[in-house]
């Protein structure tokens, strides 16, 4: 961790600061145009719309389930890759990064050739189960949770990594088993990892699109996300599509100052 | 560009067409003097097949309501064509188009079913059967307009599962067997080589394609490719026919 101001400063180039400042204006003027073209006076009846309503409900629900998925699973995942001895670690990392690369729409079309109606795995799902997720809130979830795992377990892995094991160790030296270890040790060593991987994945779920549409289709009340109905507004008024771009920024900004104050290291 | 060549340009890359096309004064809206066709998407394999030898022409393809906003943004085009009336009016409306549209094609609405008909669909008013995963256009693309107005005037409240954004993704959807029945155009149900069910209550329903010239004086080479598709028996009104479009 580095302090805010003045330690090194002096020895980096001015290049690089003035590089540095011109990448955060690359990030910051897309959404300084959209501040400008938002129609502010329409707002509330825009985003009072029942339509809007039912998306950032569907929303709220489907990124809120992905992110608990990301949980359940991903910890384990990046506990396994920082601290099991693996056969190939650099094959079954990249593995991981996977979904970080590949476009959402082909993500999508993976998913529904593994776990669609006539699926790899999705075909006994409806042989044995009768359950069947292309077109589900559950089908949502799953491609939400599938584009928003890696940023999870990239984080948390990182962090077991840097952390280390000695804490470990010396807590199973003192005899707490392995769940104590876990549970007291480890996890509270890396809290602001899990937490800003926590948000990543959310972040990401909140405005996943392309893998969304293609496995989970689009329907009102059931699939059709906030960026879903951003997308067809885009077509039929882009007041509104802006309008519902600014909700989805709005909640994530908050989201994601409120978890930097509260939980990381300034 | 080659001669003939198709390429999907982006719209940024039309605009910049605009501007040097400005600066030579050319007689089309490309600066090496081919001509620039705006095409509906569901026109992308006619488009390869006429552009292939006879023109000198660059198509960019993209869905009518896109073709249209980028038209009305000040994109450099010397011809437009899209999948229905209210796209086309939209542009004459606004001034970016000022030659006159006239009918090229028709495509008819179909009943399209999964291969091998796992849902047994035999009638439109199957579409209405709960337990069918059935996928229409969603009501702000063209077919989804129209298959809303053709479920109307039959009188089936469709039990829908899924409103795609394109008639291409529903009709990919239904070829992998994922959805059991939808409305999908006869081009795209005879491209994902779909079985398509008798339904005489979507006669009629077709959506109509039109082309307009972007200037109201085309030039020559603008007028020819123009005078292709609403001639009958020329190489864009033969292809458009091969491809299983109707005659206008």
């Amino acid at each position: 961790m580095s302090a805010s101001t003045g330690v090194g400063a002096g020895r980096m180039p001015a290049a690089v600061t003035w590089v540095g400042f011109a990448a955060l204006g690359l990030l910051v003027l897309p959404v300084v145009g959209l501040l400008q073209r938002a129609p502010w006076s329409a707002l509330p009846s825009i985003l009072g719309e029942s339509e809007v309503l039912e998306a950032l409900r569907v929303s709220l629900i489907v990124s809120l389930a992905a992110t608990a998925v990301c949980l359940v699973l991903g910890l384990p995942l990046a506990l396994v890759l920082a601290r099991r001895r693996l056969r190939f670690p650099r094959m079954a990392r990249a593995v991981v990064m996977l979904p970080m690369v590949l476009p959402p729409v082909v993500a999508g079309t993976a998913l529904l050739f593994a776990l669609g109606r006539r699926g790899l795995v999705g075909q006994w799902l409806e042989a044995w189960f009768g359950v069947s997720l292309p077109f589900t809130v559950a089908g949502a979830v799953v491609a939400a949770a599938f584009v928003a795992l890696p940023f999870f377990v990239v984080t948390v892995e990182a962090a077991l990594r840097q952390a280390g094991d000695d804490l470990d160790e010396a807590a199973a030296t003192l005899g707490a088993g392995a769940w104590a270890t876990l549970v007291h040790v480890t996890l509270p060593t890396i809290r602001p990892a899990l937490a800003a991987g926590t948000a990543l994945a959310w972040a990401r779920a909140l405005g996943e699109f392309g893998a969304t549409l293609t496995f989970a289709g689009n329907f009102p009340g059931r699939t059709r996300t906030l960026p879903l109905e951003t997308y067809l507004a885009l077509e039929r008024n882009p007041e509104a599509a802006v309008a519902i771009s600014l909700v989805l920024m709005a909640v994530a900004l908050a989201v994601l100052i409120t978890l930097r104050d509260r939980w990381m290291p300034r | 560009m080659a001669t003939g060549s198709i390429t999907r340009l982006r719209a940024v890359a039309a605009a910049g067409a605009a501007v040097s096309m400005v600066a030579a004064g050319c007689a089309t809206a490309a600066d090496d003097g081919a001509v620039v066709v705006m095409a509906a998407s569901s026109l992308t394999d006619v488009m390869e097949t006429v552009f292939e030898d006879r023109h000198r022409a660059t198509a960019v393809m993209a869905g009518s309501a896109t073709l249209v906003a980028q038209l009305a943004a000040g994109a450099a085009a010397d011809i437009l064509i899209t999948a229905d009336a209210a796209t086309m009016d939209r542009a004459t409306a606004d001034g970016s188009v000022r030659g006159t549209p006239a009918v090229i094609a028709t495509n008819a609405l179909v009943l399209a079913a999964a291969p091998g008909n796992p849902g047994r669909v035999t009638a439109l008013a199957d579409l209405a059967r709960p337990d069918l995963l059935v996928g229409l256009c969603s009501a702000d693309v063209p077919c989804g307009a129209l298959a809303r107005q053709a479920l109307q005037a039959a009188q089936v409240a469709p039990s829908v599962d899924t409103l795609e954004l394109s008639v291409r993704a529903l009709a990919t959807k239904l070829a992998l067997g994922e959805l059991d029945a939808g409305l999908v155009y006869a081009t795209d149900a005879a491209a994902a080589h779909l079985g398509v069910v008798d339904a005489p209550e979507l006669d009629g329903h077709a959506n109509r394609y039109y082309i307009a010239s972007v200037s109201a004086e085309p030039a020559p080479a603008v007028q020819a490719v123009i005078d292709d598709f609403t001639d009958p028996g020329g190489i864009g009104a033969t292809t458009l026919q091969a491809h299983g479009f109707g005659p206008p």
